[in-house]
């Protein structure tokens, strides 16, 4: 065997087993935890918009978008708690929560960038453990976050060029 | 045309891309066509098709170690200047004709390879490093590399197409049954 053919095939046995572990470890192969369920926080979508979902709670892998054409960042209930049933996220429990599903909740992210000092927020979604969101910094210009959904940790912030 | 026309050796297609070479190479296309089609749409096929994209190009390396004959990459990869000389003397319109692959369509199977492998890896990372910066770049990274997988795999179409007009011959069906004219 050449030494080219003996690399390529080094490298081939490392893919070819890592992939048969990683495939075994997966989601795919592995049970998925049971969706959290939350009580509804009070937040109303704007008025005929049809491109947000009022399901409580949400799925893994599910995503949602928020107000397609943009909308007012709704206030965070679970640091005003206007309505006396503040919720804080995920954490709280409806009906068949676990304690071990995720802390923040589509709601508290989009609350979160109202906080950071973001106008509008245009587009939010859940994906794989993280929420994406776009909004529109005070002038205007458009920005890509980042928040952890187990911790809400910020890992991103950036101008979307 | 048909080979009865000219019943001898000398024109006989002949076997050249074994079973598993062919199997692995339409294995592939089918994997990444579906992976990229589902992309950020159906999550679970993606997955699956993500991984069978590794495992295809995990296989074809291991292939091109102990398979032999012109599956082996000695037999087809060559160095930089060899594969440049091959594109003046295509550009100057009279490439030699290789039965295997030619010089730079060997060092292009390679960056295929290479190219699906780091896509399908660098998607199972952003997909299981969800809480880290790493995943996060990892993520960027993915559909980067999908897209510009995709645009070598449209190049590698049009060097096959134009491959076969320039020798008389038919590559897409030649990757199908494994023979080639002589």
């Amino acid at each position: 065997m050449r030494l080219i053919d003996a690399a390529f095939g080094a490298l081939g046995l490392v893919l070819a087993a890592g992939t048969a572990y990683a495939a075994l470890d997966s989601d795919l192969t592995a049970a998925r935890p049971t969706p959290v369920q939350i009580e509804h926080d009070g937040f109303e979508a704007p008025e005929g918009d049809e491109g947000y979902d009022r399901r409580d709670g949400y799925e893994d892998r599910e995503e949602e978008e928020y107000g397609r054409s943009g909308g007012p960042i709704p206030q965070a209930s679970a640091q005003n708690g206007q309505d006396g049933a503040g919720q804080t996220g995920g954490t709280q429990s409806g009906e068949g929560a676990q304690p071990t599903a995720q802390p923040l909740s589509l709601q508290d992210a989009i609350a979160r960038t109202g906080a950071m000092g973001y106008t509008r927020v245009l587009e939010a979604e859940y994906e794989h453990g993280r929420y994406e969101i776009e909004a529109l910094d005070d002038q205007g210009r458009k920005v890509e976050i980042y928040l952890d959904a187990q911790t809400g940790q910020t890992l991103k912030q950036g101008y979307d060029d | 045309m048909t080979d009865a026309a000219y019943d001898d050796d000398a024109t006989r297609p002949v076997p050249v891309w074994d079973l598993a070479v062919r199997a692995l190479h339409w294995g592939l296309a089918g994997a990444f066509t579906l992976a990229y089609l589902t992309g950020e749409e159906i999550w679970t096929i993606h997955e699956v098709a993500g991984f069978a994209v590794a495992a295809i190009v995990g296989l074809r390396l291991i292939w091109g170690a102990v398979g032999g004959g012109r599956a082996l990459f000695s037999d087809f990869v060559r160095g930089p200047a060899t594969s440049l000389a091959y594109l003046g003397d295509l550009v100057r319109g009279r490439p030699r004709r290789y039965l295997g692959h030619n010089p730079a369509g060997g060092f292009f199977a390679v960056v295929l390879l290479l190219l699906t492998a780091a896509t399908a890896v660098s998607g199972w990372v952003q997909a299981y490093q969800t809480s880290s910066l790493l995943g996060a770049l990892m993520h960027e990274a993915h559909e980067a590399l999908a897209n510009i997988t995709l645009g070598a795999v449209i190049l590698h179409i049009g060097a096959a197409v134009l491959m076969s007009l320039i020798h008389r011959e038919n590559l897409p069906r030649s990757m199908v049954t494994g023979r080639k004219r002589p």
